[in-house]
């Protein structure tokens, strides 16, 4: 390093500026305001009684409403987002243990009965090595959650140690080896030096790698297996797989191996890395795990969906959040984080989110004037009060614009109905029984678009009514009925027949008609059909006669079908209304239980660095917004130097001369014959800009000519 | 159209040609800074090229069908006349072009009017070739090559000693003209022969095995294109035209003078960029809550994000109850030799107070350093890292043991990136153990820190010598070395100026061979050096050093000085060289001797 490379340009220079990494202290930390006890607070702790300037620093949250929000509204929302988050998370975890439950079981049983065979051949003469292969599909970012149950899976059940392994750890195998023992044995690291010995039996001196500690170990604790867990087995080298399953099937008479690899493509795709050597001495069985989309599916009709949500994402949101997943991410652990991030955005910068519906929480403390003053400033508020007009609902209005204990009266109501379970309600009838299956996504969307009754769910499950017979109908309501009394344990939602008495009637009352027709018509013979599915029978059998065969059915209809036929009509006018919901968005508070936000996810998990700083380069006004350049894009004397710079590189052919361009720079800096800047001066900002061009990636050193420079973005432009 | 605009530029070179103050400028218009420049002191040229143009359109525009090769100008009557021939009868020409003056026209011509009849980007057949090559007389040919040699090395000179940029003086117009003369030909052709491209058949060259394609291809577009050839044509790389100009007017800065005047210096927008940085910092309590939350935070944007984040630690200190069991640690990523080993053992001293030692390999270190801190569950610790993304922890292997380290949950990390590319370090499964949260921290501060300006630059400028201070600090060093130092480093720049002469000249061809930067290898190649044994004999035979400790001894002192570089070639054998240019090599030299 150069011996002026400790002066620096800004006046604040820092010893620490050139240290690779140190322990920070604050050096003016002392002059600042002396820094008070404080505790960070654990969830479910109950609340201290905090004194205002207190608090403003500890609480999580900032003071919203303009700063007026009390201590306590802060403290409180913060609670409910613990408590909102804490109950979501517990429901995501339970699915994702759920879900590989089963492999997991599968994985273990596999194992014992590895152990049990063995222990059975008596002569000990295994010829493979059982190996298990787990396709975990393409997210490979939940293969670390999958190997962690596991192995705690397994360390459980089996007697023996677990070893999990991670391409990126090791290189080669003699490192392999150590950690394979190290792990096994449990053994505190060696901390010196690389070859450490270990005392074997007889005195003999072992080197770190070498198995025979391992087989003394297992032949002291008795173990019925080692079990070697791949983690990600596509990305080691194959030839390091090869010479350990080589190595392992050498020591297989004595260490009782077990293998298992965690596979992101396919086995067949697996195996044929493999040397067919490697493959000889395995014998494997596979492991299918859920995936991904499933999984996903699953969660979503769990916690956003469900009706203990506490949150719910508008329908923009979650296509963009579902779009990403299946095109980018494909992983669980980014949905979620999307789903809290989600939460956090709600509860940390919106002050009407302490009225937030969550399960269990104590009712929200009494609202300070703002709040009110904020809910009467939302748009759904807006709306309650427009249409109150327009219903002629004059003294009622006022009241909820001048008098805060009225608004409060409504606050507390529409709360408390939850106009939400509604809209799941509808939701889950039209899942259960539609004809097809449901992508519980696409329904949610429908139904929180507020165009459920046009959406192509409502309308299939019309048309199908239309073509049922009797016996059909018949079961078809019984399935609405059971879907209403017994609701639905993926949604939280219970049976809810006493509040929905007067259509359950109905559906029940219709399906009684239905199955006296049916009785009838089995009595009878004769086959009831309502007219829609004798015209479409009569439209399908003869297409010749097209015209003469329809008019020819309608004049037969016989009492029974007439009658069926008006059940019908009856049925789907009640279901079209049944599936008419009104769109949350209409409904009064909706901001308060959903968020509608896409700019956080899209600028926090989707960050588009290249566009961010082209765009300050190109046009630093939108950043800086000084006077001087103001909305200026492109070329500009006043611009930073690096921006100026950056504009003429956009201008330039593949290659630049140096030379032209610092004099255009100066040209530029200086503004021509004023001079406005010394020529060293300029250097010195031109200096800065080209190393900084270079640091982002830009140009080079030509080889070509000398003191020229080459493109290396956007060329050819 | 298209063919009407190519007699023009073609005209416009040999008119420049012709006269004397012409400057290379008018070439470059591809490069509006320069033009820009430029143009403001050369009012004259423009009128005049328009005159010129006046004058050539009606003719070209006379010119019945593409294929006729009829075409006049003043300056290349000569040639017109033989081209008009050469068209007539092919047989005859080949028997007297070897004692016209230029002969190498009319055999370059020759198989382009074998093509003449032929469609667009056909490929000449064999047949009209081999014929080519058997009537023309090796004479011929060897005489030519070496005037063009001859031409070739006045214009390296020239360009090399970089007092004259090509079309100066009537001398070098000749030079120019015969080294020039097979891109010449192909504009001429150009006119009559769309696919002027195939010229690299002409057997003038065929005989030295070296591909030589014509130089400049046509500007405009063949006709009948479809849009998407278009496009690739539009986009196609061409030979960039820049003046000659180079820095030998400019007084470089050093290091002192930089950072003086840096310091002396008031950015105008001192505030704004006070007032933007005060902006992300009301987000602090926001960031506090994310880290809080299991998030680690990553931002980017344009600026040194130094001081923001320095801020955001402060921040994070005030707000810790504990200091002994919350602990901030910072690491400069920018810094040349930070290593994994130093990150991990700085977060281990954070944790433990005296040393701990955590093991040797860096996935081993990361796992005792994980049991160290789960000792005490209350232990935290915030992991400040500047530039996350500069090259010392670029590699994947880095990478992935600090996603690890981060994604435990007593530790919090937040970064700063400052590349546009950023992102492209992790794949999904880092990404995801990272569980970064993003966000736009544009600052534009100064890199001040991150960045040493002088030496970047001067590496741009093929100046990193300057980093010893210059010759001066060479023979500075040398002076206070052995004699035989000194004759080793005095063989060594003989052998580095061999080398360059070589290497220029082949450079030059490579330039002329390969011109859209297709191979990238080409040119490395082409860095003069020497070859680690060659030296070693070198030095042996003069006496220098007996062994080859001895003169890795004498290296090393070198290495120490930064006079010497070292680097491994495509083949991996070890290259040295000294890093200054050709210019100061010879005055060290000079210095030497003396």
């Amino acid at each position: 390093m150069s011996d002026h490379e400790e002066e620096n340009s800004q006046a604040s220079y820092h010893d620490t500026d050139n240290q690779a990494a140190y322990v920070y202290h604050p050096s003016n930390i002392a002059d600042e305001e002396p820094t008070r006890p404080m505790k960070r607070r654990k969830l479910g702790k109950q609340k201290a009684a905090l004194d205002q300037l207190q608090s403003s620093t500890t609480s999580k949250f900032e003071a919203l409403l303009n700063g007026k929000e009390s201590v306590e509204c802060i403290q409180f929302r913060y609670e409910l987002y613990e408590r909102a988050w804490f109950h979501t998370e517990a429901q995501i975890q339970t699915i994702l243990d759920e879900a590989n439950e089963d492999t997991l079981k599968d994985v273990t049983a596999f194992v014992q009965d590895s152990m049990q065979e063995r222990s059975n051949q008596t002569n000990r003469e295994t010829e493979t090595i059982p190996a298990g292969f787990i396709v975990t599909g393409p997210n490979i970012a939940s293969q670390g959650f999958l190997f962690e149950q596991l192995s705690g899976h397994l360390r459980a059940e089996v007697n023996g140690p677990v070893v999990a392994l991670r391409s990126g750890d090791d290189s080669n195998l003699k490192a392999i080896l150590k950690k394979v023992i190290r792990d096994a044995t449990n053994q505190k690291t060696s901390l010196d030096g690389d070859d450490e010995f270990t005392t074997g039996p007889g005195g003999r001196k072992l080197l770190n790698y070498d198995l025979e500690i391992l087989h003394g170990f297992v032949r002291a604790q008795g173990s019925q297996a080692v079990v070697v867990a791949f983690q990600d087995s596509e990305a080691f080298d194959t030839s390091l797989i090869a010479e350990l399953i080589a190595l392992v099937s050498s020591w297989r008479d004595r260490i009782p191996f077990v293998l298992l690899f965690g596979i992101a493509t396919s086995l067949d795709l697996f195996q044929e890395r493999l040397p067919r050597i490697a493959t000889r001495s395995l014998h494997g069985t596979r492991f299918d795990v859920e995936q991904t989309s499933s999984l996903v599916e699953r969660i979503f009709k769990k916690v956003l969906a469900g009706s203990h949500a506490p949150l719910r994402l508008s329908t923009t949101l979650v296509a963009s959040l579902v779009e990403r997943q299946q095109e980018h991410a494909q992983s669980v652990q980014a949905f979620t984080a999307a789903l809290k991030y989600a939460y956090m955005c709600h509860f940390f910068a919106n002050a009407l989110s302490m009225l937030t519906p969550v399960l269990g929480a104590s009712p929200p403390y009494a609202l300070q004037s703002e709040h009110y003053e904020a809910v009467r400033m939302l748009p759904s508020f807006k709306a309650l009060v427009k249409r109150l007009i327009e219903t002629q609902d004059f003294s009622r209005a006022n009241g909820l614009l001048e008098d805060d204990t009225i608004l409060l009266d409504e606050i507390q109501s529409s709360l408390s109905n939850s106009p939400v379970l509604h809209l799941l309600r509808v939701a889950h009838v039209v899942a259960s029984s539609s004809p097809g299956p449901v992508s519980s996504i696409d329904l949610y969307m429908a139904t929180f678009d507020g165009t459920l009754s046009e959406s192509d769910f409502a309308s299939r499950i019309l048309e199908s009514t239309k073509r049922m017979t009797p016996d059909e109908l018949d079961s078809f309501l019984q399935q609405i009925c059971d879907a209403i009394q017994n609701g639905s344990l993926d949604m939280d939602l219970d049976g809810w027949a006493e509040e929905d008495s007067n259509f359950l009637e109905e559906v029940t009352s219709l399906q009684s008609q239905v199955s006296n027709l049916a009785d009838q018509a089995s009595k009878s013979g004769k086959p009831v059909r309502s007219s829609y599915a004798i015209r479409n029978q009569g439209l399908r059998t003869t297409v010749i006669a097209q015209r003469v065969q329809l008019s020819y059915e309608e004049s037969t209809l016989t009492e029974q079908d007439k009658q069926f036929t008006t059940l019908v009509d009856k049925l789907n006018a009640r279901l079209k209304e049944y599936f008419s919901v009104e769109s949350p968005k209409d409904i009064f508070l909706h901001e308060v239980w959903l968020y509608d936000s896409m700019l956080p996810y899209r600028d926090v998990f989707t960050p588009a660095p290249r566009a961010r700083i082209e765009r300050a380069l190109f046009a630093p006004y939108d950043y800086l917004k000084c006077d001087c350049c103001e909305s200026v894009e492109g070329l500009s004397s006043t611009h930073p130097a690096t921006a100026i710079l950056y504009q003429m590189y956009l201008e330039t052919g593949s290659l630049i001369n140096i030379f032209d361009l610092w004099s255009a720079f100066f040209e530029m800096v200086s503004g021509g014959e004023e001079q406005k800047i010394d020529e060293r001066d300029a250097l010195v900002l031109f200096y800065r800009a080209l190393a900084d061009l270079k640091s982002l990636g830009m140009i080079k050193q030509s080889k070509k000519k000398a003191d020229h420079l080459a493109k290396t973005a956007w060329k050819g432009l | 159209m298209a063919k009407r605009k190519k007699p023009t530029d073609e005209d416009e070179a040999e008119v420049e040609q012709g006269e004397e103050k012409s400057t290379p400028k008018k070439r470059s218009l591809g490069n509006l800074v320069i033009d820009m420049v430029q143009w403001s002191g050369d009012h004259n040229s423009p009128s005049r090229r328009r005159s010129v143009r006046k004058d050539e359109i009606p003719e070209s525009e006379s010119e019945g069908e593409p294929g006729a090769s009829g075409k006049t100008n003043g300056t290349s009557d000569g040639h017109k006349s033989r081209h008009k021939s050469v068209n007539a009868t092919p047989s005859k020409n080949i028997g007297f072009s070897p004692a016209k003056k230029n002969g190498e026209y009319s055999i370059q011509r020759t198989p382009s009017k074998g093509l003449l009849g032929k469609k667009l980007f056909a490929t000449p057949t064999k047949n009209a070739e081999t014929t080519e090559t058997n009537e023309t007389p090796r004479i011929v040919r060897n005489a030519d090559r070496s005037a063009r040699r001859k031409s070739t090395r006045n214009l390296i000179e020239r360009t090399i000693l970089g007092n004259a940029s090509d079309n100066d003086e009537d001398g070098e117009d000749l030079a120019g003209h015969i080294y020039g003369s097979d891109e010449e030909d192909g504009l001429e052709d150009a006119d009559g022969v769309p696919d002027e491209s195939r010229a690299p058949e002409t057997p003038s060259k065929r005989g030295r095995g070296k591909g030589s394609k014509n130089r400049r291809r046509s500007p405009t577009p063949p006709e009948d294109l479809t849009a998407h050839e278009k496009y690739f044509f539009h986009n196609r790389g061409s030979r960039a035209k820049t003046s000659n100009n180079n820095l030998s007017s400019l007084a470089l800065l050093d290091h002192e003078e930089y950072f003086s005047r840096a310091r002396s210096m008031k950015d105008s927008h001192a505030d704004n960029i006070k007032f933007l940085e005060g902006l992300h910092a009301e987000d602090f309590k926001q960031w506090q809550f994310e880290l809080n939350q299991q998030f680690n935070i990553c931002l980017y944007g344009w600026g040194s994000k130094k001081s923001l984040l320095m801020q955001f630690a402060d921040h994070i200190y005030k707000s810790q109850a504990d200091h002994t069991r919350a602990k901030i640690v910072v690491v400069n990523g920018y810094v040349h030799n930070l290593t994994i080993k130093d990150v991990l053992n700085t977060v281990a001293s954070a944790v433990a107070e005296r040393g701990h030692k955590l093991g040797a390999q860096p996935a081993e270190m990361l796992e005792n350093l994980i049991a160290l801190l789960e000792e005490d569950k209350e232990q935290e610790i915030t992991l400040i890292l500047h530039s996350i993304d500069r090259a010392p922890l670029r590699k994947p292997a880095v990478q992935s043991i600090l996603s690890r380290l981060s994604s435990h949950p007593q530790v919090h990390m937040v970064a700063s990136a400052d590349h546009p590319s950023f992102p492209l370090l992790w794949d999904s499964s880092l990404r995801s153990t990272y569980n970064f949260l993003f966000h736009d921290c544009t600052t534009f501060q100064p890199y001040t820190s991150e960045i040493d300006v002088v030496d970047e630059v001067h590496e741009l400028l093929g100046r990193s010598g300057r980093r010893v201070g210059g010759k001066e600090g060479v023979s500075f060093v040398l002076k206070s070395l052995p004699e035989n130092a000194k004759n080793l480093f005095r063989v060594l720049i003989g052998e580095q100026l061999a080398a360059m002469e070589d290497g220029s000249g082949a450079a030059m061809e490579g330039n002329e061979y390969d011109e859209n930067e297709k191979r990238p290898t080409n040119f490395k190649q082409n860095e003069p050096g020497v070859e680690y044994r060659v030296l070693y004999k070198k030095a042996v035979e003069e006496f220098i050093c007996s062994n080859d400790m001895a003169f890795r001894t004498l290296l090393k002192e070198f290495h120490d000085h930064q006079m010497i570089q070292s680097r491994k070639d495509a083949l991996g054998t070890e290259m040295l060289s000294i890093p200054f240019r050709k210019e100061e090599l010879e005055t060290i030299l000079e210095d030497i001797m003396s």
